[in-house]
């Protein structure tokens, strides 16, 4: 599926790996491991598993159920429902330019986008799927024999399912935001409150600390001083290190615009209460960072962050394969 | 010139015989070996339809897991030899979480007890006296750092798909997974879910069992290990419900538990000739 067509060329030839997944020269090519080549069938195959109800034990959710491709291939709900209406500990969040993620989840608890997809399918409160119940389930379906058959010469498993989901999600990409027109010399492409609040974003407030380079991130992990939920200790589930208690991904701040609520837990519904939250320096709560003070803004710096935050929203997000 | 026709062979009979006899030569010889991992409860083999007192509380079984690798003989002169698996490469992360392609070469083995798997290739070894062995219950540095979802399906490490080997959000493999039923009411029937599912590297353990043992030329050899599971769950009370639930992270005092009892669960009981199939 294209959800809109870039200006930019995407080069596929069947049964070879993409010679392009087109972005923005400001961005980095996507990363693309040797062992899972990116193949047109590869990308639709894993984009038919992507939004097929039936990877869940009761054929209530896919993929796409929780990664919405119309909100930035994010949940607008706070926290993420699964099968039989259970709910998670997590907002599900955007997987615009998912490539680009080192450590994938929350807590970077994934190592590799293809092995990710077995953390939600597994989950008794997201998919709760047995995987050899899964793949009998897919091997069953003539079609989807045929298309594994075709893709892999080979049947349905779990290494060439992964590599499907994995090949579809790094397809989803992004960079045609306002920021992006103007980082190429478009000076109108960002409104003057939004060319103030980009100044206060890399200064007063310090946003870029933490939320820099192309995808807005550092990929690091913090505790920026939510109130903390005891079931939920972040990075120190990984690593079982206290210092990692309450730290959570820092999140690409692209498409913010599209993809609330907001923060690991989905506790903010707008970006006013985002930069709120900031202001105030947090809540001073365990192990909060440093890096969040209170930041003594005023109204209108507020409403400028805000409209520098806006224009990092694409106007377009590209996935799967271009029409043909 | 009828004589000299057979000088020649005779000669190489008599030498190869007195070689043969010679028992430094033996001692080169490779035989096959196996590892018989066998589960018991209490000294009692471990079944998964039975129901077993432990510590007062009555309990069943329906998982009973545990990976061994870097399995290492003890020879009598301190050689030690690691064993080899089939060699594996794989992508996965080094340290600092950069992508790496990484080979994995150690024998690992993932017994299935609630299989009734018990009993392992280990493949050749040199005959000879051993003082013993030692293995990791779990895995290790970088074999415990691959992506899962890509190790070939007859390995090992290749992602289970009726139990889970590892968890898919927390990079690694789960060491040990005991799972079954804990009486909770006291009518002695098992009937509240205890899982017991041990990971990290903090809770990787190093087993050395010293018992000496001979590897013999012209059979296979089964090195035989027990593992009591009873010891191993000893120290954790399973009438207590914050004690029932363990996946490392989200019960650490469990896990301590269960780790501090992992070197003592296992005995080498002896080595027998194998006669049994073997699982990988």
């Amino acid at each position: 599926m294209l959800v809109l067509v870039s200006g930019c060329e995407l080069v596929a030839d069947e049964g070879h790996q993409l010679a392009l997944l087109d972005v923005p020269e400001s961005f980095d090519p996507i990363p693309v491991p040797s062992h899972n080549p990116t193949t047109r069938a590869k990308v639709e195959l894993g984009e038919r598993l992507f939004s097929d109800v039936r990877l869940s034990e009761d054929g209530s959710v896919s993929c796409a159920s929780c990664h919405l491709p119309e909100r930035a291939f994010a949940d607008p709900r706070p926290l993420s429902i699964g099968v039989h209406g259970r709910t998670g500990i997590r907002n599900s969040p955007t997987l615009v330019n998912i490539a680009y993620q080192n450590l994938l989840f929350w807590d970077g608890g994934a190592f590799t986008l293809e092995s990710q997809a077995l953390g939600p399918l597994e989950n008794p409160v997201e998919m709760d799927m047995n995987l050899g119940a899964l793949l009998d389930r897919i091997s069953s379906d003539a079609s989807y024999q045929a298309a594994f058959e075709d893709v892999f010469g080979q049947e349905v498993n779990v290494l060439t399912l992964t590599q499907a989901l994995g090949a579809f999600q790094r397809t989803i990409r992004s960079g045609g935001a306002p920021i992006d027109r103007y980082l190429s010399g478009q000076e109108d492409a960002l409104s003057a409150s939004a060319r103030r609040g980009m100044i206060l974003f890399e200064n007063k407030a310090d946003c870029a600390s933490c939320h820099s380079g192309f995808l807005f991130t550092d990929q690091t992990y913090q505790n920026n001083g939510l109130t903390f939920a005891a079931a939920d200790s972040g990075r120190a589930r990984i690593t079982l290190n206290s210092d990692d208690f309450a730290k959570f991904r820092v999140p690409t701040l692209r498409n913010v615009g599209i993809s609330a609520p907001f923060m690991h837990d989905g506790r903010f519904f707008s970006l006013e209460e985002v930069i709120n939250h900031y202001d105030r320096g947090g809540t001073n709560s365990r192990g909060q960072s440093g890096l969040v003070r209170s930041l003594q803004l005023s109204d209108m710096e507020k409403a400028d962050l805000k409209a520098f935050l806006l224009s990092l929203s694409d106007d377009f997000i590209l996935s799967g394969l271009p029409d043909a | 010139m009828k004589y000299s026709k057979f000088f020649l062979p005779a000669v190489l009979f008599v030498f190869l015989f007195i070689a043969g006899c010679d028992s430094d030569v033996m001692e080169d010889e490779e035989v096959m070996t196996t590892l018989r991992l066998q589960p018991v409860f209490s000294g009692q083999p471990l079944l998964m339809d039975q129901t077993y007192d432990h510590n007062g509380t009555a309990i069943s079984f329906d998982g009973a897991r545990i990976y061994l690798s870097e399995i290492t003989l003890i020879a009598e002169d301190g050689t030690e030899t690691l064993i080899e698996g089939p060699s594996i490469t794989v992508p996965a992360k080094d340290e600092n979480d950069a992508d790496v392609s990484h080979t994995v070469s150690n024998r690992v083995i993932l017994a299935k007890h609630d299989h009734g798997h018990e009993e392992y290739d280990l493949g050749m070894a040199m005959s000879g006296s051993y003082t013993g062995m030692r293995f990791k219950v779990g895995i290790d540095g970088q074999d415990n750092r691959v992506d899962a979802s890509q190790v070939p399906s007859n390995h090992a490490l290749a992602k289970q798909t009726d139990k889970n080997n590892h968890w898919n959000w927390a990079n690694g493999y789960i060491y040990l997974r005991v799972d079954g039923l804990a009486d909770s009411d006291g009518d002695g029937t098992p009937d509240a879910a205890f899982e017991t599912h041990l990971g990290k590297t903090t809770f990787l353990r190093e087993v050395e069992l010293n018992t000496a043992f001979e590897l013999t030329e012209g059979i296979t050899n089964q090195i035989h290990v027990m593992l009591d599971y009873a010891h191993l769950l000893h120290m954790v009370d399973l009438s207590d419900p914050l004690q029932l639930l363990c996946h490392t992270g989200d019960n650490i005092p469990v896990a301590q538990k269960v780790a501090g009892q992992i070197s003592g669960a296992f005995m080498l009981h002896g080595l027998h000739e194998s006669e049994h199939s073997h699982h990988d």
